[in-house]
């Protein structure tokens, strides 16, 4: 059975590393579509109804030639947040599990599917938390994470503090700073609470 | 290799910093058959108007070689008769989740592939 079990530090190294080699600019939001068409040579794909009927958003394909997306999805203005982190996420199959997938040999299509079906929940969810990590770094990078949370967290302090006697958790925290950052990194407020949750924000800023 | 209305109109998107869904929207294309277009499996518009609006929305200037080669590939363009399709088994994907969080299904596995199928479907 297939495994792989990456470290923090590892996908954190691995999306630096590529934001150096495919990145080459600090400007946001990260331009994920023309990163994968431009400097990966990879095709986006529309197809249509693919989450209507199989259940998914996107992928990529085994040979990393091409990502692809739900039609709908890719070109309905309200779920393109959600388009472009599918994109990041493929993205970080390629350059987190290239190996691992390039040593799957399928002789056909029944017995691709028989591999599918024998993938276990739990290695199925190590390769696709890993690749959301990496997916999250891409696009939401730590300095302008930190510098974001820095500007918007005294103004939700103030406003959401008297709402109860009770000061604000950090999950409370969280929920109600994410909407206003995420319009920077065109990303859901979810990314952005993941992230903050990550890099141990309070931690490293306080309150 | 000789250049084709696809890879010509492919490379000035990508040039012109437009995503293919940015492309499709200043155009009005739908998105699925302009990603045929651009991979060679449809032909490619024939009128001359539809051929200038692409043009406008590419950034290339009336009567610039740009032009002349856009309306002559398009001219000259058919779907190649020997065109290979890709093999389907290195364009299925390895790792992928469903939205619900479950492994997909036997019958969700076969349309995926029926899909992929379908997105390279070469049309003459």
């Amino acid at each position: 059975m297939i495994s792989v079990k990456l470290t923090q530090d590892k996908i954190r190294e691995e999306a630096e590393q590529f934001r150096k080699e495919h990145i080459f600019t600090p400007d946001l939001p990260v331009d994920i579509e023309h990163i994968a068409e431009a400097t990966m040579g990879i095709r986006i794909i529309p197809i249509e109804s693919l989450q209507k009927h199989c259940d998914m958003e996107g992928f990529i394909s085994k040979n990393f030639t091409s990502i692809y997306v739900d039609e709908f999805l890719y070109t309905d203005d309200r779920y393109y947040k959600r388009v472009r982190f599918t994109i990041a996420h493929e993205i970080g199959h390629f350059v987190l599990h290239r190996s691992t997938i390039d040593n799957q040999y399928f002789r056909d299509e029944e017995d691709w599917i028989t591999f599918r079906m024998g993938i276990n929940d739990e290695t199925l969810g190590w390769f696709e938390t890993q690749a959301s990590e990496f997916a999250g770094r891409l696009l939401v990078p730590i300095d302008p994470l930190i510098e974001e949370f820095r500007s918007k967290r005294g103004f939700v302090l103030k406003k959401h503090s008297p709402w109860d006697s009770k000061p604000l958790n950090d999950d409370d925290l969280f929920s109600l700073i994410a909407p206003l950052m995420c319009k920077r990194f065109d990303v859901s407020a979810e990314v952005i609470e993941r992230r903050l949750r990550k890099e141990n924000i309070i931690a490293i800023l306080g309150r | 290799m000789k250049t084709s209305f696809a890879s010509f109109v492919r490379e000035k998107r990508i040039a012109a910093g437009l995503t293919l869904r940015e492309f499709c929207r200043l155009t009005g294309f739908d998105a699925s058959n302009w990603s045929k277009i651009e991979r060679g499996l449809h032909a490619p518009p024939q009128s001359k108007k539809v051929l200038e609006e692409i043009t406008q929305v590419l950034k290339i200037e009336t009567e610039s070689q740009d032009y002349k080669e856009l309306m002559d590939l398009a001219a000259l363009a058919s779907v190649p008769e020997d065109l290979v399709e890709p093999e389907i088994l290195d364009q299925l994907p390895v790792f992928f989740r469903t939205v619900r969080g479950e492994n997909p299904t036997e019958d969700e596995l076969k349309t995926l592939i029926t899909k992929i199928r379908s997105a390279w479907h070469h049309e003459r």
